[in-house]
């Protein structure tokens, strides 16, 4: 059962504009217009998320995976499907005159990059309209079963805080998800500075 | 031709820095903070192209490791990080202009020219 979260438009307004921040970036690295959509947000018990998530079946996806640390923490993830990922970072590279035998690494490298510009670019708003610090971590290129995406929960009930939406680049026909894992802790500090702003 | 050290462990980021104003400097590349640093204490550069989140080590390691080595020279960092916070501790380590990605080229361009002026090299 999931369970409305208390300062949900504040959040949502917050973190709306984060993607509207990442749409704007990922559409100008591909000089094509980017749509966000079906976005959720939610607390949750992790064994629910695979239900959540769509990603019952053990399909292969592609995941480009970021913690951060700060003022909130979590992991945000940009989540292909496998030919839908190839689309993406071989529209980024093309005219680069990249040449090598293992497209596999340079399609590996340009996913990170381009997971590394979106995700900041939603946390970075976030985290400048919340007045608080963020650390990132490394980005990561991984091909994984789609349900080892379920996070290990930090609080020690299962509990994890959703955040998901659905991208769309209609030039190329590439579709993915955005998806944050938040810690409940890190929702008490953002509903914290957001009740801070809201009536500062 | 003047020549840039171009730092990023990204070999995408790489070539398109490379794309964007190969024709303009010979580009010399290091794949994190500790081989820039190797390359800035053997040779001399007319500008640094510098890229923050990067594993061994970061941008800000070498903006503060060339403060105490005393090497000046412009220095463009290139970061996803959109955070304000970012931008200060650039500045208080030295670096002159804090350009977001992606790159295009009239942004990169502008950078430079920036970052020319502030190190009084333009």
């Amino acid at each position: 059962m999931k369970d409305e979260l208390p300062d949900l438009t504040l959040l949502a307004d917050i973190v709306a504009k984060g993607l509207g921040k990442a749409a704007a970036v990922l559409g100008e690295m591909l000089e094509s217009p980017v749509s966000i959509m079906d976005r959720e947000y939610c607390v949750l018990h992790v064994s629910e998320l695979p239900l959540a998530l769509g990603i019952e079946k053990g399909e292969y996806v592609r995941v480009i995976e970021m913690g951060f640390s700060g003022g909130f923490e979590g992991t945000a993830h940009l989540v292909f499907m496998p030919t839908d990922a190839e689309r993406l970072a071989d529209r980024v590279t093309v005219g680069l005159g990249l040449v090598s035998d293992d497209i596999e690494s340079i399609r590996r490298g340009t996913l990170s990059e381009i997971g590394n510009i979106v995700i900041n670019a939603i946390l970075g708003t976030m985290a400048n309209d919340l007045g608080m610090e963020l650390t990132y971590m490394v980005p990561l290129c991984l091909r994984v079963v789609a349900r080892d995406l379920v996070p290990i929960p930090t609080d020690g009930k299962g509990t994890v805080v959703l955040i998901r939406a659905r991208f769309s680049v209609a030039a190329i026909e590439v579709d993915g998800d955005i998806i944050f894992f938040l810690s409940l802790s890190s929702l008490e500090r953002l509903a914290l500075s957001m009740q801070g702003l809201a009536h500062g | 031709m003047p020549i840039a050290l171009v730092v990023d462990d990204s070999p995408i980021s790489q070539a398109i820095v490379a794309k964007l104003v190969g024709g303009d400097y010979t580009i010399v590349e290091a794949m994190n903070g500790a081989e820039a640093l190797e390359f800035l204490s053997r040779e001399c550069f007319d500008l640094l192209l510098l890229d923050l989140l990067m594993p061994v080590m970061d941008g800000a390691a070498v903006l503060a490791a060339m403060k105490d080595r005393g090497i000046h020279l412009p220095v463009v960092v290139m970061t996803a990080d959109l955070q304000e916070r970012t931008r200060d501790i650039v500045a208080a380590l030295g670096g002159h202009v804090v350009l977001n990605k992606p790159l295009t080229r009239a942004k990169l361009l502008a950078a430079i020219a920036e970052a020319n002026a502030a190190a009084g090299t333009a």
